[in-house]
């Protein structure tokens, strides 16, 4: 199967004394979106943060199948882009000065940055503040602005973490929309949420972990079939995470 | 190279949108250099200008207690009041403690004979064996130990200076009655020493600018210790950083761009507190500075310099985890090497203790090098044994940083 393979992952911080992440293992296909749904603190970031290389893992493999050919994740880093969940930007730098510095760093050509950046500033609705510090936006336009950071240098494959947490359903809806657009386009989305309804309707395939491990995986449908008595995604994840808080 | 150029002018915007940050780095160290030379040449200025009110008791009323209120009133260090009324030496030391004066001089009774005795004892083998009364001098306890040593040096010398005259007067009288017709005939006094710096600019003599403007330049270059460290720690809570860290190669730049705008920082540092020795401090009456002649090694110290700090401001940066332990930690260890250093007092004045740890500290070396290099015009060569350590600081403290940033990553 084409794609990503993340094969017995296994990640324990220091000073922890369970791992994070154990013994996990996902695959996921190329051009698809890909939902990693969990409670608080089941191990969706630290995975993503390995995959994206900020995190080394203390076992496993993560690695890009195409063909018979086997490709290191850390050797193809400029292909990712990432999302992180919190707003990476600077606030006292305009919306344009942000992206056209990450841009810059991804060593992406002036006049193609440019014509990236107002693209994608026009097609999040951020162009008329491009000129403005981005500590003046709203919690939407900083998630959006942040959502753009991550794709200047045409990522092949998009690590999200969280990206529509605390926006209004407007942004929501813009974010969710282009996600989507990107999936046409051919880029392999990984995405993590706390909004199951919108993992329902996006995603091609959800794996729902908790405690680092993997406990079902599958498509929407494909896990609705598995679970007769629920009647969504939200019953399912209550079902297999339990009730109990996680803080 | 545009990633490098790109780094370092995000870097300069958000410094420039930083005014916190910009008063700390330019203005305060410049208002440090004007208040504290001001203050130390005024200090300086009042040893030489101070007269202290004084007045004298007089208990012998002979001719050597005349000479000396005739010499204590002709000092520049003292204001004689010659109509104080007090009668003995008991209501002159009230007065003094009621700080009516600074100085209190008491000429015991029979001192002039006393020391008339002594001289002719000479001649008799038994001066040695005449006891003289004591002057006693009284002083405010307020007044600074400084200030204490000088007016206990000017009445040392001017009761020396009498006792001599005394001596010699008496030792002549002796002499012409042993021979009346011998010719005696006392030279006038004059100086036996002149005294001069050995500078190479002798014009120029060494003032307190000289010695401020390199010192409080030293402490604002290592003071961006704090917008750096500030800097580093909102990157990694904001996550710029670790977006950085994802995208491959971007550290050199990222890194590099911080030592391009941070070294620029010092260099205009350098260049405002210069101006200021130069054209603004001897306008307010302090003396100006003297670049030396030798902007090479002038160059190469700024920029050595300025690498230690920076590198300095970025292992605070990374090792401190909020604001708070960076400000803490940097402002104190900042204030600390300054110490030590010779900043805040010059080396040569500090207890033997501190002068031995003196060399510890980054901004000694800077501050040796500046002053050499400002006083005693020294060249590259010379300033040699400043620039490797500065340059063995900046390597290590670098490494560091480095590694740190590395486990960050892997953490």
């Amino acid at each position: 199967m084409n794609g990503i393979h993340i094969e017995n992952i296994v990640k324990t911080y220091r000073k922890a004394t369970v791992p994070a992440v154990n013994r996990l293992s996902l695959h996921i296909r190329e051009h698809e979106i890909y939902g990693l749904l969990g409670p608080n603190g089941a191990g969706k970031t630290t995975t993503l943060s390995m995959l994206s290389g900020l995190l080394r893992h203390d076992e496993g493999q993560f690695y890009y199948q195409n063909g018979d050919r086997k490709t290191d994740i850390a050797k193809m880093r400029e292909k990712l882009g990432v999302v992180p969940q919190n707003i990476a930007l600077y606030p006292t730098l305009t919306a344009r000065e942000n992206l056209w510095f990450f841009g810059s760093m991804h060593g992406v050509e002036p006049g193609e940055l440019r014509r990236r950046i107002d693209g994608l500033l026009e097609l999040m609705g951020l162009a008329s503040v491009a000129e403005k510090p981005m500590r003046t936006f709203s919690g939407g336009m900083k998630r959006r602005l942040n959502l753009i950071a991550g794709l200047l240098h045409n990522p092949e494959i998009l690590l999200l973490d969280e990206p529509t947490a605390g926006v209004d359903v407007q942004s929501r809806n813009v974010i969710l929309e282009f996600l989507a657009g990107l999936k046409k386009q051919g880029t392999t989305v990984i995405y993590t949420s706390h909004y199951l309804d919108e993992a329902e309707r996006l995603c091609d395939h959800i794996c729902i972990i908790d405690q680092g491990r993997s406990i079902a995986t599958g498509s929407p449908k494909e896990l609705l079939a598995a679970n007769a008595d629920c009647s969504d995604l939200y019953d399912i994840f209550l079902k297999i995470t339990g009730k109990e808080l996680r803080d | 190279m545009r990633r490098l150029l790109e780094s370092t002018r995000k870097e300069l915007l958000i410094l420039l949108r930083d005014p916190v940050g910009m008063l700390v780095i330019f203005i305060m160290p410049l208002l440090f250099l004007l208040v504290i030379t001001l203050l130390q040449d005024n200090t300086l200025k009042s040893f030489r200008e101070t007269k202290f009110s004084a007045a004298i008791v007089n208990l012998d009323s002979d001719s050597i207690g005349e000479k000396l209120h005739c010499a204590m009133r002709n000092s520049r260090y003292f204001e004689i009041d010659c109509d104080h009324g007090l009668a003995d030496g008991q209501a002159l030391r009230q007065a003094v403690l009621d700080e009516k004066y600074k100085v209190g001089v008491i000429i015991p009774k029979g001192f002039d004979d006393a020391i008339r005795a002594r001289t002719e004892g000479i001649f008799q083998d038994a001066g040695n064996t005449v006891e003289i009364p004591e002057i006693q001098i009284v002083i405010d306890p307020m007044i600074w130990t400084s200030f204490r040593y000088i007016i206990e040096l000017s009445i040392d010398r001017l009761v020396m200076e009498i006792e001599r005259e005394s001596m010699l007067s008496a030792s002549t009288d002796i002499l012409r009655q042993v021979a009346p017709d011998a010719k005696i005939e006392l030279p006038e006094p004059v100086p036996l020493y002149s005294i001069g710096y050995a500078s190479p600019n002798p014009d120029i003599p060494p003032n307190s600018s000289q010695q401020n403007v390199p010192a409080w330049t030293l402490f604002a270059m290592f003071f961006i210790a704090l917008p750096l460290a500030g800097n580093l720690i909102r990157e990694r809570s904001d996550g710029c950083f670790q977006r950085l860290l994802i995208i491959p190669g971007s550290m050199t730049y990222y890194l590099g761009g911080k030592f391009i705008v941070y070294i620029g920082v010092c260099v205009v540092q350098f260049c405002l507190m210069a101006l200021v020795g130069l054209y603004l401090l001897p306008v307010l009456g302090a003396g100006a500075i003297h670049l030396g002649t030798h902007p090479l090694a002038l160059i190469v110290t700024i920029v050595s310099a300025a690498a230690a700090a920076t590198a300095f401001g970025m292992l605070i940066g990374v090792f401190a985890r909020t604001f708070e332990q960076a400000s803490l930690a940097g402002a104190f260890s900042v204030v600390i090497l300054s110490a030590i250093g010779g900043i805040i007092v010059p080396v040569y004045a500090m207890p033997s203790f501190f002068r031995k740890i003196a060399f510890l500290s980054p901004l000694n070396w800077g501050q040796e090098a500046f002053l050499a290099i400002f006083i005693r015009d020294a060249g590259f060569q010379l300033l040699l044994p400043q620039f490797i350590p500065l340059w063995i600081f900046f390597g290590i403290v670098f490494a560091v940083s480095l590694y740190r940033l590395h486990h960050t990553r892997n953490d």
